[in-house]
Order: structure tokens, then C-alpha cells, then sequence
């Protein structure tokens, strides 16, 4: 029996992926994130599905931070499967993204993410804006149902 | 006895002196009888010719006449003629109408080609033969009053139809000649063309008479003339005086003779040369008293001659030598002929002779010098030396000396020229009175003592047509008119009683015309012995004709007198000499003179000296007779000019010489005047017409629109020149219209003129040569005062020019839209290559920067221990490349966004975005001495993100170029550039630049500064320059090295957006 999943990182590039792991770790959260490498595995994933279909859902994730380019089914895709499905709509997802300059920010937004963070180049801010993040949602737990609405 | 002898011989003259005389003057007695006698023939005859025309007239083939009522012509045809017979026609020669029939009824039906009597069927010959009236005096009765015969046949073209007869009594002619009763102391003969005495005792050629020619249709007559007496007896008491006192002279000089030789004889030659005195002195005394004797003799003749002169015009005698040469010529004849006395004398007669004349005046020459007649008389023309022809009575006879051999002729030569002319008129007159009168002129009416009519009274009843039983007693009153006669009765009743003779007027029934004529009544009582009355004889004359003619006359002066007084127009009469002679009011109010200042002046003083020339030129046409209407000047009294419309005619008499000028003068001043405003006003008017670019029209409204008038700009905007398109309705402007526009024009004008509007339309037309133009039309409807419309009035004009170039910015317009559509298509493809390129920048070019950053951070963190000083060093470097390259990307990022971001005015105020913008510098400013000063900045329209932006910007560089100075001066000020508006300034004290490169300033990654000295990705300007320009601003800099910079720039009004 695993412990329940604390994050969820739906990130394609191995860099980011490592960069925020130790980011993670170094705040000491490495241990609950469990890495999805694209869209689909995000899915079975989060829906139990394929590869996961044995997890069991009550296990998490508490919160989501999801890329949005990603191989096979893109973010934007992932992102409105999560907000469609009822079992997992109420997640918090934060989307991270290499600039703010992202078209899809607005659809984002309009699906129901609760936050993003641009990737920034400069890993220490990267590292503190994770770590913000994870104390934020995962520490303060705070009720989940939080949306905003349009603008 | 030589003087015996000699008053023997002057005796013979004077005899064949006075005989001359004689003859001359019987002549001149015996020519109006001619004359009276010429006329009345000629008036019967005419009464045949106009017969003739009747008859030719309405004779039908079949020999009806189509006027059926022969009777009353005839009557009307002879009623002025007394003593007419009969007249007939007779178709095919019978004798078909006659008038009067009851006292002709044998003459009706006889058929006049059979078998008539061998002098009529003579007479009838020639008429049919000559075509000409027959005259004859045959087949008179001798128990009836001598009758003459008139004759014509009548042809229509060459067939024979008829004859028309006249027979007459001659004892009416001759009495109407005055020749019944004979002319006291002449013997009178009058013979027909073939000898016939038809009136007077037969002279006897011994007689010697004077014959005067009567025309007669085919042979004249003759009229003959000698005194009573003879010719001798006319002269015998002249002879018996001559003759005595000679006698008595010769007498008394015997006696002397013998006196003188029986008592002293002694005395011898005393006596002798006394006596040779005394005859000498006798003889002369002789000679004295026959010269005085004859020329008391010559005086009286002569006297005599001036009486005849007088009387009978100018009788002029000449002397023709037996070859016909003058030998004596007058100064009368002189002045008659022309030619002076020398110029005639021994010339032949012949030479002024009118050729026409000149046979039978030679021939009569040539029969007097034979002794075949004794006197001969003609009516001849001479050529006058001026080449006028003159018309002479010459009465020849030869003069025989005393052997009896024929010595010269004498001629007498009487100037009958006007005669001639007045003969002429006459005939005319007469012509023209012919078929005029059914009138009685006058007759004789006889009344008893009371005044009543007794016994028949034939005029009277051919006059009012009443019966003898009517106007018996006072019957005849009734025939007066009802108003005059109280009048009349007054009148006759005092004649009555005064036994006075009487004339009244008054109008009296006429039963011919079946109206009351005027007549004058006149009445002498014939006395008895004892002085009552026998009878009353009285005469009424027609006066009607010449009653109404003279009130037509009076009236007429009455009219022409008021017409020349209240005419509008002048009327002047000058004389032969140009001086007026009579004007009008209304011309002396024109001339500004009294009519009595005018008579007398010389129409000269009204004459410009400008029109001199015309005037004379004028002068001489009327002077040649010719009539003019003109228009001139003439100068007015008080000198002004007054412009007179002239109708100018001359008077002249009737020899055709110039007697005058009568002239109808309309004073046009006012009109000329306004003519002249009106030509000035035209010619204004025509030379702006001709000026337009374009043509003026007025157009009437009818089907065809058919131009009245157009102006010259015609020919150049429909290359057809005025004349063909006015009033011509084959070639109307509207036929020009292009027909898909003629019915929008026609509407659009149609439309205007309901509402009573102007109208402006565009078409096109096609010109002469075909081509198309383009026209633009203004006009509008002219209207009478009731309203309806008159014409259309307008201008129109070539705008094809326009037009194309309007057509080509719509069509370089449309291009130009086109090409920014594809433009534009190119460049949003190229905005979203962009944007897509911007994505992968911005997503896959950081990617590999932050694992560069991230593993080097993580590097240094966990394995510093592990890695000497330098490698530390290196790795720093790596990271700090990693990021600036990663500002680059975020900065480009920016720039490129700028250029796709909205922009959002609203007023904002500046002030408070730089303090704001100054504020996010804090980190930048901490540490450092700061003079930082922000002046009041005026509001502006702008995007407040992108002022900021601004700000951010330039006092970021001012802070980051003079943090080497000790004190970091900046000043954020506004001012107002008179060109540019609000001008914004964000000073400092920093290192400046050299304004060489000032260029460059503006470029993105352009840098005038070492990296390492001063940091930065030279986006920052750029962006800033992008923003101001979208904000429709400038942005400009003023710098030198060492001296620190001064940014300014502008806000447009209106931001230009995308």
C-alpha cells in the first residue's frame, strides 16, 4: 500500500522534471509527487485507468500541476477531462507554462484552473514558487471547490 | 396816176393779207364745233363697243344670251345717249334682240345676211370683213330725221357669232355739237368718209372752205367751214376805208395841181419848186398815212392774233418755201420748236418732222403745190431740239403771186401738245364713265300758273316713273321726299306769288335707281303780255352724284385735315428748295419749335454735321423722285438729337418735275435709346455666353424639345453649331442623350419642373463624330404669370474629364482596397507565423535555459564543496548567461506583443502614472543619492499600462546611465511646443551619448553602451518608441557624451490602431 499522493506533475521534459522533483525535495514534498510523462498516462492516471487501474482513487492527488504541451493528449485536453469528471473536477490544478505569452492561459482559466506559474529560467525562483505552491495547497488544504468564474 | 396806181397795187396785198387772217381765225371758231362733234360720235360709238362686249360676253353658241334681261341693259345702255334708235344683237345675223322692241317689231327676226338691201349688205360685208365698226349714213328715209348706223360683227377667236347694231339720230348729235343751230356767220358742210353731205349746205370748192377732220371708225368725216359771206365779204369794209382814202388823197392832190398851174403860172419855177415840195411832201405824206393805215391794219391784226392767242392758245405763222424750206419763222415757233431762227431758216421742215408724220406731211405739201387742194390741216409732231416731241395744228395753204403761179406756203402752227393729252384724258374718262351711268342728268319740266302739272310731261314720268294720271295736278308732290317738302311747297309758293324764278333742292323719287336723288329744282314763269303768268318751265337737274362726291370730298378733307392734325407721327412738306412749307403740331413739338418758327426754315438747320452726306445723298433722291423710309437724326431746338424714323416721299407735278418732299417723321428716341441698352446689354450678355465653358439653352416644351435658342458653347459640346440645332426639331439635343440615360434625364427634368425646382443632372450624350461625353445639366422651367410653363432654360457642361478622372480613383480605389485586403491577408498569416514563432520561443527555447539554470544552481548548492574557486567562478558564468539569454527571449516577447495588443485610451493623468512607475523602480534607486523632481503633467489620452510602460522605461534608463554621478539627477517636466502640442521630458545627468548615433537609439537589441558597463537587452527603447507611435506621438532625444540625456515625446490626439 502506497501513501496518497500528494502532487501530481503531468510534465514531458525530463529536465523539468528532475528540476522540480529536487525542487520538491528540497522542500521536502518528494515523496508524495508522482510524475505522469504525458496526457494520457495523466488520465489513466487520475481515472484509474490502464497501467492504474489497480490505484485506488481515494489515494489522490490533493493537487495537480499540469504542463500544457504535452505529447499525445495536450494539457488543455487533460485539463477539461479532470474538470468534466465529477470524482476529480474538485482537484486543484495549477498549470505551469513556459511564458505568459501561452494562448491557451485563457481557456485555462475558462476551464477552471486554480492558478499557473510561468516557468522561469532562473531556477531558485522556480524552486520557490514550487515550494510556495506545495505549502499552499497541500498544507493549508484548503476546500477544494474553489473557481473562478469567467474573467 | 402812178399813186392811183400804186394804191391799186398795196390794195392786191392787203387783200391776200386779210383773207390769210380770215382763215385763220374761221379755224379756230370752227374747232370746238370739230371737237364737240369728235366727242359726241366717240360717245355712240362706245355705246356699240360696250354692246360688243356684252353680246361677247354672254352669247352662247346656240345664240341665247345667258343675261336674260337684254331689255333693261339696253335701256340702261342708252339712257345718257339721246336719239338711239335701236339696238340689237343678232346672233348668226338675225336679229334676235332689239331694244326698243314696239318701235322696232319690223327689225325683229330679220335675218340681216339675207338679202338685206345692197347698201346694208355692203356695210355688213366690211364689218364682217374688217372686224372693226362700221359707221354708215346709208338707208336713211327721207320722210324720218336722218338716222346713222353703227356696225360690228362679233368673233369669238375666228368663229363668226353675230352682229351688234346701233342706229342713232344725227339731229341729236349735232345739236350736242352745237352745230343746230348753225353757227352765226359761217357756212358749215359736214361730209361722211365717202363724200355724203350728212348736214349743211354744200360749199362749193370755190368757196375755198376750212375743213376740220372728225374720226370716224373707218373713213373720217369733214367738217367744212366758210363765212356766210364769203371770204371777201369778211374783208370788203377793211378795202372800202383803204380805198377811199387813197382815192381822196389822189383826189385832192389833182385838185392842188391844177390850182397852182391855172392861178400862177407866172410864177413859174417858185411854183414849179414849190409844187415839186409839195408833192414830195404829199407823197410822203402818202406813203405816211398808208404805212400808218397799214400798220394800223397790221396792229389790228395782230390784235386780233393775241386775241386768238389768247383764246385758242398760240397760233405761230411761218413762210415755207415751195421746196418746204423755212423762210419765216417766228419767235413763237422759235420757242415751240426749239431751235433759233438762224438754225431754221433754209432748212427743209423735214428735219424736225416726227418721222411717223412725215409722209402725209410731205404728201399735203405736194397736193397744195398741185393746186389739189387749196388749204390742208394736220396734226403733226415736231422734234424739239431738247428731243422732246410736240404736237402742232398746222392749217396750210399755198400763196400764188400775181401771175396765179404758187409762190411759198403759208403755214399756221398752234401748239396742241396739252390738247393732245388732254384729248387722251378725256377718252379715258370717258371710257372709264361708260358702263357707269343710268342717269339722266337733267330734263325740262313745264307747270301751269298754280304750279300744277298739266298735260303729260315725259321726263318727269321717265324720271319717277309716276303715270300722267299721277302727277296730274299736284300729283307730283308726292314724288318729293317727305322732308323736304314743306320746304319745297314754301318755295314754290313763293315763286308763285312773287312770279320770281326759283331753285331749290331737294330730294326727288327715282323710280330707275328706286331711291330719292338729290336734284335742284329751278323755274322761270313765262310772262304773258300783260304780265300774268303763261306758264311756268323749269328744269331739275340729278345733282346727287356730285352731292355725295362733294360731301365724300368734305368729309374726306374733313378726315385727312384731323388725321395730319392729331397724328402721333410728324408730318412735314418742304418746297423745291428744301425750305418747309407746312408741318404739323406734332412735328413742331418734336422739334422742340412753334409750327410758325418752322415754316420757311431750310430742313438743313436739323441736320447734324456728321449726317451731311446722308442727308445730301437723300436730297437727291427725292429730287430724282424716289420714295425712302429711313432713319436719321435731326437736331432739335434747344440742340439735342432726336432719332426719327422717316417715310419720305416727293411731290412732283404732272410733267413728272420735282415740286417737293413730303415726309412722315416717328420720333424712335426712346426706342433707338433702348435698342441701344438693349444691343449693349445682348452684347455683355453674348460675350459671357460665349465664355462659358459650356452651353446655355432655352428650350421650348413641346415634343421634341426643340431648342429656341442656344448659346456658341454648342458647337464645342456637341461639335453641332447652333444653327443646326435651333428650331430644328429633325436634330433636337435630346436626340443626343445616350439612350440608357434618357430616361432618368427626362424624368429627373419632368420631376423639376412639377415642382417648380431646379433641377441638376449627370448623362451623357453623343456628339457629331460619335464619341461619348459626359454632361452635367442645371436648369429649370420658365413660367408664364398664370403658371404654365413656357420653356426650360439652362446651362450644360462637358464634365467628361471629371467624370473619367472620378472613374479612375473609384477604380485606383477599389485596386488599392484589394491589394490592403491581400495585404492584409498577408500579414495576419504573417502575425500568426509570428505568434506561432513566439510560442515555440517562448515554450521551447526557455525549456533548455532553465535546465542549464536549474542543474548549475543545483551544481552549486550540493556539490560547492566538491569543486575548486574557478570552477565555482565558471559555473556562475554559465548561470548568468543562461539568464540573460532568457531576458532576451522575454524582452523580444514583449516587443513583439506590443505590436499585437489592443490599446485602450482614456484620459489618465501622467503625473500620477510616473510616480507610480518610479515606485516599481525602488529596488533600482535604493542606496543612491536621488534627485528625482515630476512636474505638474497636463492629462492626456492614453492606455495607463503602456504610459506606465513608458515611464518604467526611460527613468529606468535615466536611473541606470547616471548612477555613476554622485547625485543622479532626473527631471520628469511638460511643456507646449507650439508645432507638437504637449511635449513630455524625462531628463538626467547620466553618461549621454553622442548624438551620431542617435539613429540607432530606437532599434531593437541596438546598444550604445559596453554590456558589461551598463546592462540590458536595447529592447527597452524600441518597445518605448512602438508604444508612443501607437499612441499617433513622437519620441525623440537630445544628448551628448558625458552631459546626461533628454527624452521627449508626444501623445497624438487619436492613437492609430491596427
Amino acid at each position: 500500500m502506497s501513501e496518497p499522493v500528494q502532487i501530481l506533475l503531468v510534465e514531458d521534459n525530463p529536465n523539468d522534471v528532475e528540476l522540480a522533483l529536487h525542487a520538491f525535495k528540497k522542500h521536502r514534498l518528494s515523496n508524495r509527487v508522482h510524475v505522469a510523462r504525458d496526457g494520457e498516462e495523466a488520465l489513466d492516471y487520475l481515472f484509474c485507468r490502464g497501467e492504474w487501474a489497480e490505484r485506488d482513487r481515494s489515494t489522490g492527488p490533493k493537487i495537480i500541476l499540469l504542463d500544457l504541451k504535452l505529447p499525445k493528449i495536450d494539457g488543455i485536453e487533460v485539463l477539461r477531462q479532470i474538470k468534466k469528471n465529477p470524482s476529480t473536477r474538485s482537484t486543484p490544478i495549477v498549470v505551469l507554462t513556459s511564458s505568459s505569452e501561452e494562448p491557451d492561459i485563457e481557456e485555462c482559466y475558462d476551464l477552471g484552473v486554480n492558478s499557473y506559474i510561468v516557468k522561469p529560467v532562473d531556477f531558485d525562483q522556480f524552486s520557490e514558487a514550487v515550494a510556495q505552491l506545495g505549502f499552499y495547497w497541500l498544507l493549508l488544504n484548503v476546500a477544494p471547490n474553489f473557481k473562478r468564474d469567467g474573467s | 396816176m402812178l399813186l392811183v396806181l400804186a394804191a391799186v397795187w398795196a390794195d392786191g396785198q392787203l387783200h391776200r393779207r386779210l383773207i390769210m387772217d380770215r382763215r385763220t381765225h374761221t379755224f379756230g371758231e370752227l374747232v370746238p364745233y370739230g371737237k364737240a362733234l369728235n366727242l359726241s360720235l366717240s360717245r355712240r360709238l362706245n355705246k356699240l363697243e360696250a354692246l360688243h362686249g356684252y353680246a361677247l360676253k354672254g352669247l352662247s353658241p346656240e345664240g341665247r344670251l345667258t343675261d336674260e334681261d337684254f331689255e333693261s341693259y339696253a335701256a340702261t345702255l342708252i339712257v345718257s345717249v339721246p336719239g338711239v334708235r335701236r339696238v340689237s344683237i343678232a346672233p348668226a345675223g338675225v336679229q334676235s334682240f332689239v331694244y326698243p322692241t314696239e318701235s322696232n317689231l319690223a327689225e325683229v327676226g330679220k335675218n340681216l345676211l339675207d338679202n338685206p338691201g345692197p347698201e346694208i349688205e355692203q356695210d355688213i360685208l366690211e364689218a364682217m370683213e374688217t372686224r372693226e365698226t362700221v359707221l354708215s349714213s346709208l338707208g336713211r328715209a327721207e320722210e324720218e330725221a336722218a338716222t346713222l348706223t353703227a356696225r360690228r360683227a362679233l368673233y369669238r377667236g375666228n368663229d363668226f357669232l353675230g352682229l351688234v347694231t346701233i342706229t342713232f339720230e344725227e339731229a341729236p348729235l349735232l345739236r350736242e355739237s352745237g352745230l343746230v343751230p348753225p353757227p352765226p356767220g359761217l357756212s358749215l358742210e359736214l361730209r361722211d368718209g365717202s363724200g355724203s353731205i350728212l348736214y349743211g349746205s354744200r360749199l362749193l370748192e370755190a368757196a375755198d372752205p376750212i375743213a376740220y377732220r372728225i374720226e370716224a371708225p373707218d373713213r373720217d368725216w369733214e367738217l367744212l367751214a366758210a363765212p356766210a359771206s364769203g371770204w371777201e365779204g369778211e374783208i370788203l369794209p377793211f378795202v372800202h376805208v383803204y380805198r377811199s382814202i387813197a382815192l381822196s388823197m389822189a383826189l385832192l392832190l389833182s385838185v392842188i395841181v391844177y390850182l397852182v398851174s391855172f392861178r400862177h403860172q407866172q410864177l413859174g419855177a417858185e411854183i414849179e419848186r414849190r409844187t415839186r415840195e409839195l408833192s414830195s411832201a404829199n407823197e410822203a405824206l402818202l406813203s405816211e398815212v398808208r404805212e400808218r393805215k397799214e400798220a394800223e391794219l397790221a396792229l389790228r391784226g395782230s390784235e386780233e392774233r393775241l386775241h386768238r392767242a389768247e383764246a385758242f392758245s398760240l397760233v405761230m405763222v411761218a413762210h415755207l418755201d415751195l421746196e418746204g424750206r423755212w423762210i419765216r419763222v417766228p419767235p413763237t415757233l422759235c420757242d415751240f420748236i426749239g431751235y433759233s431762227a438762224e438754225e431754221l431758216l433754209g432748212h427743209h421742215i423735214q428735219e424736225v418732222t416726227h418721222p411717223d408724220d412725215l409722209q402725209a406731211d410731205l404728201e399735203q405739201l405736194e397736193f397744195l403745190k398741185r393746186g389739189r387742194s387749196k388749204t390742208s390741216d394736220l396734226e403733226k409732231r415736231f422734234i424739239r431740239k431738247d428731243g422732246q416731241v410736240v404736237w402742232a395744228y398746222t392749217n396750210r395753204s399755198i400763196v400764188t403771186d400775181e401771175s396765179g403761179k404758187p409762190a411759198y406756203f403759208l403755214a399756221y402752227l398752234r401748239d396742241i401738245t396739252s390738247e393732245e393729252a388732254a384729248r387722251e384724258a378725256i377718252q379715258e374718262s370717258e371710257e372709264r364713265y361708260r358702263s357707269l351711268v343710268a342717269v339722266m342728268t337733267s330734263f325740262v319740266w313745264t307747270n301751269d300758273p298754280a304750279g300744277r302739272f298739266v298735260g303729260s310731261q315725259d321726263s318727269w314720268e321717265d324720271y319717277t316713273g309716276q303715270t300722267p294720271e299721277e302727277y296730274a295736278g299736284f300729283g307730283w308732290v308726292e314724288m318729293i321726299h317727305p322732308e323736304d317738302r314743306q320746304m319745297m311747297q314754301v318755295c314754290w309758293e313763293g315763286a308763285v306769288q312773287s312770279l320770281k324764278p326759283y331753285q331749290a333742292e331737294a330730294r326727288l323719287w327715282h323710280a330707275a335707281s328706286d331711291t330719292y336723288r338729290y336734284t335742284t329744282a329751278s323755274a322761270v314763269p313765262i310772262l304773258l303780255p300783260d304780265g300774268s303768268v303763261r306758264e311756268w318751265i323749269g328744269t331739275v337737274n340729278d345733282i346727287h352724284d356730285r352731292k355725295l362726291a362733294e360731301e365724300a370730298l368734305r368729309e374726306s378733307r374733313e378726315l385727312y385735315r384731323q388725321i395730319v392734325e392729331t397724328a402721333s407721327e410728324g408730318i412735314w412738306l418742304t418746297d423745291t428748295d428744301w425750305n418747309l412749307a407746312f408741318v404739323n403740331a406734332r412735328m413742331g413739338e418734336m422739334l422742340g419749335y412753334e409750327v410758325h418758327e418752322l415754316i420757311g426754315m431750310n430742313v438743313e438747320a436739323f441736320t447734324f454735321p456728321a449726317d451731311k452726306e446722308a442727308f445730301e445723298l437723300r436730297k437727291q433722291s427725292r429730287e430724282e423722285g424716289v420714295s425712302q423710309v429711313y432713319q436719321a437724326n435731326l437736331r432739335r431746338k434747344d440742340g439735342s438729337e432726336l432719332c426719327a424714323l422717316f417715310s419720305a416721299g416727293s411731290l412732283t407735278s404732272e410733267k413728272g418735275e420735282f415740286m417737293g418732299s413730303l415726309s412722315m417723321v416717328t420720333d424712335i428716341t426712346d426706342r433707338v435709346r433702348a435698342q441701344r441698352a438693349l444691343r449693349e446689354h445682348e452684347r455683355r450678355l453674348a460675350r459671357l455666353m460665349k465664355n462659358l465653358p459650356g452651353m446655355a439653352y432655352r428650350g421650348l416644351i413641346d415634343a421634341h424639345w426643340t431648342m429656341e435658342f442656344v448659346s456658341d458653347g454648342c458647337e464645342q459640346l456637341t461639335g453641332y453649331p447652333p444653327s443646326k440645332i435651333i428650331g430644328n426639331p429633325d436634330l433636337t439635343y435630346v436626340s443626343l442623350i445616350h439612350p440608357d440615360d434618357l430616361h432618368n434625364t427626362c424624368s429627373a427634368i419632368a420631376t423639376a419642373m412639377k415642382n417648380h425646382e431646379v433641377f441638376r443632372h449627370v448623362y451623357r450624350i453623343y456628339t457629331a463624330d460619335g464619341t461619348q461625353k459626359w454632361v452635367w445639366e442645371q436648369g429649370q422651367g420658365i413660367y408664364s404669370a398664370e403658371g404654365d410653363i413656357v420653356a426650360l432654360e439652362g446651362f450644360i457642361t462637358d464634365i467628361t474629364e471629371q467624370k473619367e478622372a472620378e472613374d479612375e480613383i473609384i477604380r485606383l480605389n477599389e485596386e488599392l482596397e484589394s491589394r490592403v485586403e491581400r495585404r492584409t491577408g498577408e500579414l495576419e498569416q504573417a502575425n500568426r507565423e509570428l505568434e506561432s514563432f513566439s510560442y515555440s520561443v517562448s515554450h521551447d527555447l526557455r525549456a533548455p535555459l532553465r535546465g542549464i539554470d536549474g542543474f548549475m544552481r543545483i551544481l552549486e548548492e550540493d556539490f560547492a564543496a566538491d569543486l575548486p574557486e574557478d570552477g565555482l567562478r565558471y559555473l556562475n558564468l554559465v548561470r548568468k548567461n543562461a539568464q540573460k539569454m532568457g531576458q532576451l527571449i522575454d524582452d523580444l516577447l514583449n516587443f513583439s506583443r506590443m505590436n499585437r495588443q489592443a490599446i485602450r485610451l482614456v484620459q489618465v493623468d501622467p503625473t500620477k502614472i510616473a510616480r507610480e512607475a518610479l515606485d516599481t523602480l525602488r529596488d533600482e534607486s535604493e542606496g543612491r543619492r536621488l534627485s528625482i523632481s515630476i512636474g505638474e503633467l497636463p492629462q492626456a489620452k492614453a492606455d495607463p499600462a503602456l504610459l506606465r510602460q513608458v515611464f518604467v522605461n526611460l527613468l529606468s534608463n535615466a536611473l541606470k546611465f547616471s548612477r555613476d554621478r554622485e547625485e543622479s539627477r532626473i527631471e520628469v517636466r511638460s511643456r507646449i511646443d507650439a508645432d507638437k502640442g504637449i511635449v513630455y521630458s524625462v531628463k538626467d545627468n547620466g553618461v549621454g551619448f553622442d548624438m551620431r548615433y542617435k539613429d540607432k537609439l530606437f532599434g531593437v537589441f541596438q546598444r550604445l553602451h559596453r554590456a558589461e558597463d551598463y546592462e540590458g537587452t536595447g529592447v527597452g527603447l524600441a518597445l518605448i518608441q512602438r508604444i508612443i507611435h501607437r499612441h499617433g506621438g513622437q519620441i525623440w532625444v537630445e544628448a551628448e557624451p558625458d552631459k546626461g540625456a533628454t527624452f521627449s515625446f508626444t501623445l497624438g490626439e487619436v492613437a492609430i490602431d491596427e
